[in-house]
């Protein structure tokens, strides 16, 4: 032992690097076990239950690598670490993410498929056809990408809005698409779109929402600036959830005040879950997250049913001044027939409110024509 | 269970380490075969038994030969056998379904395939169980006579998945060493090697890797020219360090648990011919089907025309050994045309011209990369056309800036700067420590934000 000793002063490479590697691994085995990341906005991995079926189906020993990678000791440290790494290496995307200028980030889009929009507008033309009578207006929001396009780097891996918008405009029956992307363009120097987030800014919604409004023949809606608006600091949203980039610029999530409720599945609470602002996933206060079925006052007149994704979360609060009755539906959770409700509420408009990625790829609006 | 993963750096190797270096010398082979077993039941625990298989019909084979040597009968009886099992076995996991498949579509049959996974590294412990059983027939080396001794040689777990293919003349001295296997001197080697493996897999290969991945899933007809070839560099450099890199951390945890593994990749893409690079490609699989199909054959003593054929057929295994597809029988072939043309004419010229010589082996190279990776002929061919038809499509402008610096480092790290990098400072620790300390660290935070860490020896 004692020669080892001396022979190993010969050695410092190893004593060196015998140290890092024990020191991290034993550090590592005894630094707490944290349930979620807020960096990365999810739950962490749980420390799978042993069982020989998981074992034999090679299920059991990945979820123990999984868990080892979740809990590793600094593992924001690590993260922040790669992500000065790549920045240096002039790398313009992470992990699904694209960077853009002046903080901006978009979703990446290596290749498009458009066969699942294109059955989408088939759902829908059939879904209008049923229901003529109703005032079924389609609103396809463009993502980021499509409107602060000089945000974007030339030649960018992302969605190509005009494509779909184009397509929808010669698709969709005649007079039900309402497009909004020229009127988000022409406001596009406005904080319309957030940087770290997939969304618009309650901004952005509010333009699409005067369009709606004009649109469906009512002028009686306010314009921004008469809306009492409260600012919240340090907003990460799910992009940089994705990308994690060292050198995030936070935005800012605005709301205007409501007193509106929000029925969900007999529960009625305000339509903001203000709690959600204490955490990351802050956009997830409006219409207080994705409910699947839920019902909203208003002090208008007349009931509008809204088959939406979460864009459609920071517009509705908009409406509760122009209507009765504003129902949402979020498709995914929907297993019965529209169109018995629709009958039931006796629905004066129906509006589909779907941002253009999730249009692209969104597999349950095949359900709007089922069940019935 | 692959190297480049946080579980097996910090979990598994931590302690089997210190298990390895404390136990006395008779447990250190035991050691090394339960903690291989591990390792490679840690993926696919189902093919455990396989394992274990091919560890013994080997093992009792050689016995077999070695019991009855002098007696051809016999000696030939045993080596069948242990032919009969792992070419059996690659043929049945690797092949069988390809076969089915093909016969389906030619003769309009309708035999369902068996679908079964294929086994972790097969065609690298089976070359390697076989060919000692070759050796102790040949004679060339003493048949072991301790199981233990034996399993630690067939599972290895340094070198089980991926290579290097080590004979087992290459450790028999170290297996049967009591004393003096395991030295500071070789863990000090070792830990540099690895890291530095590490380094070129996760930090080179996995960062350049990304765009070939990007491009196939633009289609590989959707590309423009300059975008194909910057997709086609990038995937001669992910699997260059992909493979070199895990063949260089399995040479490193060789010599940390005190062995010598054979060199597997010496600077292949500085080659001035297809004839130089294969000597500096995969050096192990080469030498191996030189010393067991090549020189049986004949090698180049029958005549310039039975060497050809010799060639033929060696580089059609070689092909068909990557992969059971025909794309992978298609590169074999390439390799074969190419060597065949060096051999007969071009190698003289290419001596004499170095700089054509080293763009053609290079062109030659990216193609057959493109052969190598493309399964579908037709978009191969499409691919291939994009490559040298000068068109349109996606252009490269976003890729280029996107990937200058990390392609620039895997070219730069290509050439023999590495080497002579290594030769000055190899034992300069002001300058390694340093240096692997930031290949460490920055391997560990690619490893734990790993979006991208492709295993991509699953076919092989």
């Amino acid at each position: 032992m004692k020669e080892l000793m001396k022979n190993l002063k010969k050695y410092p490479l190893i004593i060196y690097f015998g140290i890092l590697l024990y020191a991290i691994a034993i550090m590592d085995l005894f630094s707490p076990v944290e349930e979620r990341s807020e960096l990365e906005n999810r739950e962490l991995a749980t420390f799978p239950k042993f069982s020989f079926q998981q074992l034999f189906d090679n299920e059991y020993t990945p979820k123990i690598e999984d868990f080892t990678e979740d809990h590793f000791i600094k593992r924001d440290s690590w993260i922040s670490l790669k992500s000065i790494s790549e920045s240096l290496l002039g790398k313009k995307e992470n992990n699904g993410v694209v960077y853009g200028e002046d903080g901006y980030m978009f979703t990446k889009f290596v290749s498009t498929d458009y066969s699942q929009m294109e059955k989408n507008v088939d759902y829908i033309n059939k879904f209008i056809e049923r229901h003529s009578d109703r005032n079924v207006t389609v609103i396809l929001a463009p993502t980021a990408p499509g409107v602060m396009s000089d945000k974007v780097l030339e030649g960018s891996p992302v969605i190509d809005t005009e494509y779909i918008l184009g397509y929808a405009q010669e698709n969709i029956t005649v007079g039900h698409l309402l497009d909004v992307q020229d009127t988000l363009k022409s406001h596009s120097d406005e904080y319309i779109y957030y940087r770290t987030d997939h969304h618009w800014t309650t901004l952005g919604a509010w333009y699409a929402y005067a369009e709606y409004m004009e649109h469906t023949g009512r002028s009686n809606y306010k314009a921004m600036n008469e809306y009492q608006v409260t600012d919240v600091e340090n907003f990460l949203g799910t992009h940089y959830s994705k990308a994690k980039n060292y050198n995030v610029q936070p935005d800012v999530l605005s709301y205007i005040e409501s007193d509106a409720q929000i029925d969900i599945g007999g529960t009625v609470n305000n339509i903001y879950e203000k709690e959600k602002l204490e955490v990351r996933d802050k956009y997830a206060m409006f219409l207080r997250g994705n409910p699947g079925m839920a019902t909203i006052k208003g002090s208008g007149t007349g009931k509008v049913m809204i088959i939406k994704d979460s864009y459609a979360n920071c517009f509705v609060p908009f409406m509760t001044e122009n209507y009765e009755q504003i129902d949402v539906y979020d498709m995914r959770y929907i297993t019965m027939g529209l169109d018995r409700l629709i009958e039931a509420a006796d629905y004066d408009e129906i509006l589909f409110l779907y941002n253009c990625e999730t249009f692209l790829s969104d597999k349950d609006l095949m359900k709007i024509n089922m069940f019935n | 269970m692959i190297f480049s993963n946080i579980f097996f750096i910090f979990r598994f190797l931590t302690v089997v380490l210190i298990i390895y270096y404390r136990v006395p010398y008779k447990y250190k082979n035991g050691v090394i075969t339960l903690a291989s077993l591990i390792f490679y039941s840690w993926g696919e625990v189902k093919y455990f038994p396989i394992m274990i298989a091919s560890t013994v019909v080997d093992f009792f084979s050689s016995q077999y030969i070695e019991k009855h040597r002098g007696d051809r009968k016999k000696m030939k009886r045993g080596l069948a056998c242990s032919a009969l099992f792992n070419l059996g076995s690659l043929f049945f996991f690797k092949y069988a379904d390809f076969f089915i498949l093909n016969a389906n579509n030619f003769f309009g049959l309708n035999i369902p395939l068996l679908n079964i996974p294929l086994p972790l590294g097969i065609s690298f412990y089976t070359f390697q169980t076989f060919s000692y059983t070759i050796d102790v027939y040949r004679g060339d080396v003493e048949a072991e006579k301790n199981i233990i001794n034996f399993s630690a040689f067939v599972t290895m777990f340094p070198q089980l998945i991926a290579g290097p293919i080590v004979l087992y003349s290459d450790v028999q001295k170290k297996l049967n060493t009591h004393e003096g296997r395991i030295t500071l001197e070789g863990i000090n080697e070792g830990i540099k090697l690895f890291i530095f493996g590490l380094g070129k897999k996760v930090l080179i290969a996995n960062n350049v890797g990304a765009l070939w991945t990007d491009i196939e899933a633009m289609g590989f007809g959707a590309v423009s020219t300059p975008l194909a070839w910057l997709g086609i560099i990038a995937y001669s450099l992910q699997i260059y360090f992909d493979f070199s890199g895990y063949s260089l951390m399995a040479i490193g945890l060789g010599h940390m648990l005190g062995f010598d593994f054979p060199m597997n990749f010496n600077l292949p893409y500085i080659s001035k011919s297809i004839t130089e690079f294969w000597r500096r490609w995969h050096i192990t699989l080469s030498s191996w089907f030189r010393d067991y199909v090549y020189i049986p054959l004949g090698g180049n003593r029958k005549g310039l025309k039975r060497q050809i054929l010799n060639m033929l057929v060696v580089w059609f295994l070689t092909g068909f050994w990557h992969g059971a597809d025909w794309n992978f029988m298609l590169w074999g072939l390439y390799y074969f045309a190419l060597l065949a043309m060096e051999k007969i004419f071009l190698l003289d010229w290419l001596k004499k011209h170095p700089v054509p010589a080293r763009i053609y082996t290079l062109l030659a190279i990216a193609v057959g990369w493109a052969i190598f990776y493309i399964t579908d002929l037709g978009a191969l061919g499409g691919f291939i056309v994009k490559m040298f038809s000068f068109s349109g499509g996606i252009s490269a402008g976003y890729y280029l800036r996107n990937y200058f610096a990390s392609i620039l480092i895997g070219v730069l790290c290509s050439t023999t700067l590495t080497t002579k990098f290594w030769d000055k400072y190899k034992n300069n620790n002001l300058v390694m420590i340093p240096v692997l300390t930031g290949i460490f660290l920055l391997s560990i935070a690619y490893l734990v934000d790993s979006t991208y860490n492709p295993f991509i020896y699953f076919r092989f």
